[in-house]
């Protein structure tokens, strides 16, 4: 019995997996290359961009769960 | 002059009757508030005792009403934890209770504290902070001893609320007590009585153990869901019938098998840097391990709304079933329950609130339950197998 049972427990297990952060740290750190070496391509810059955007709040949700998860001592 | 005297005379005999009638009147209610903890201490910690009347340390709220106290628990001569137990009016609620190696050290501390000349008051903030007020300053007393500064109008924003509720809800009562669920075993000693070495027990788990097992500090402090489903895996090896293989040890319980079968848990979950932060990633890597030793472990799911009453049948229902239930909170305004897994092993209730005892970081620890199924959370649950 949770807040958020089912097929949403499970999406965000995924969401919330290593396997999702690896990959999140992977478009970032892709992204951020190809944004540099795309001057002139506003398409290209303003997809990469979006992108970066998404994996930089993704990635410090991420490190704010993992500082509030540090529950070692009472 | 006769009339006169004869006024004081028989004033002064009124004063002394009624003198001993007040002091009566108080060794009465502190017989009836030692005798109501002793009842909660003897039922949920134990062989501890209350300590003697002399000892108890008046509890003030933030506007300086006095209205609880603080009250060490002993096993033999030692400060062994600590209860709370509010007086307003009539009514004697048990607002807390918690004992084992980390309470001990904070009741210690706030003895130690109180015993200060240059502190004014303490202050109770429910459920855990216990502040000094010394020089016109707020103090948190810490479980080391030490006093952190504490911003006086930040304290007096976020508390105000909660002592507005705490008076209400203290009017006068009879104190009714209804189990909804428990385990068989659950008291200290009884539920996975780990030795602390003390001559006592631990009750559970704790997950700093990991460290001595290879896995570091970071991973070890992010590892709360490891150590509360051990703790669910070995009570229910021992208690339920088709489950023993569950635990991978021989022999009597020592910390150091507990540890060494709470690794073996921690290959299966495997937390990431978050830990295990839902209930999804719990039951999958229970259920893993639980295959690994040839053991059907199925999680109990229930679509029902999260209401008090659903959410208190269902935990009731694994209770009952010699199930500890796991409870993972993200935010909580329990804060010993924020961004943590804890287990429960008892569920019960008066005509004021209910309550769930819980083995956390170790040690036996009570929690209001409306407050946590009422509390604002971004993600919290509960879950039992059978």
């Amino acid at each position: 019995m949770s807040s958020g049972i089912g097929l949403f427990d499970a999406f965000l297990t995924l969401y919330l997996s290593e396997g999702t952060m690896i990959a999140t740290a992977i478009l970032l750190l892709g992204s951020i290359l190809v944004f540099f070496k795309s001057k002139g391509k506003k398409a290209v810059r303003l997809a990469c961009g979006v992108f970066i955007a998404y994996s930089t709040v993704y990635l410090a949700l991420i490190a704010g769960m993992s500082f509030l998860f540090s529950s070692g001592h009472p | 002059m006769k009339k006169k005297m004869s006024m004081l005379l028989a004033l002064i005999m009124v004063f002394s009757l009624c003198c001993p009638a007040y002091a009566a009147s108080d060794t009465a209610k502190n017989n009836a508030l030692a005798s109501a903890v002793q009842d909660v201490v003897t039922r949920e910690h134990g062989d501890m005792v209350v300590a003697s009347r002399v000892d108890w340390l008046p509890l003030e709220d933030v506007s300086g009403t006095e209205y609880a106290y603080f009250i060490p628990l002993k096993s033999g001569d030692s400060i062994n934890g600590y209860s709370v137990i509010s007086h307003v009016g009539n009514s004697n609620k048990v607002l807390k209770t918690a004992s084992g190696p980390v309470s001990s050290e904070l009741a210690t501390a706030i003895i130690r504290t109180a015993a200060d000349n240059d502190v004014a008051r303490i202050i109770y903030e429910f459920p855990d902070a216990f502040l000094a007020e010394k020089n016109n300053s707020f103090y948190k007393i810490c479980t080391s001893g030490s006093l952190e500064s504490v911003n006086a109008e930040d304290y007096n924003k976020t508390n105000a609320s909660y002592f507005t509720s705490a008076s209400v809800a203290s009017q006068n009562q009879t104190r009714e007590e209804i189990t909804y669920g428990e385990l068989d075993d659950r008291t200290v000693g009884r539920f996975i009585p780990i030795p602390n070495g003390n001559g006592g027990y631990y009750y559970g788990g704790y997950q700093a153990w990991l460290t001595e097992q290879g896995v570091s500090q970071f991973y070890a402090n992010r590892s709360c869901g490891v150590t509360a489903a051990a703790n669910v895996m070995y009570y229910m090896a021992t208690h339920v019938s088709g489950k023993s293989a569950l635990y991978n040890q021989t022999g009597s319980l020592t910390k150091s098998k507990f540890n060494a079968f709470q690794r073996s848990v921690y290959d299966y979950l495997n937390p990431s840097v978050i830990g295990v932060p839902t209930l999804n990633a719990m039951i999958n890597g229970m259920v893993d391990y639980a295959e690994s030793r040839n053991v059907t472990l199925t999680p109990i799911t229930s679509p029902a709304s999260w209401t008090h009453s659903n959410v208190r049948n269902y935990m009731s229902a694994g209770l009952n079933a010699e199930s500890p239930v796991l409870v993972l909170n993200w935010n909580s305004p329990i804060a010993d329950l924020d961004w943590h897994w804890v287990t429960v092993t008892k569920l019960y209730g008066d005509n004021v609130s209910m309550y769930m005892v819980t083995s956390n970081w170790g040690e036996r620890e009570t929690y209001d339950f409306n407050t946590w199924v009422d509390g604002n959370s971004v993600y919290k649950g509960t879950i039992y197998f059978v």
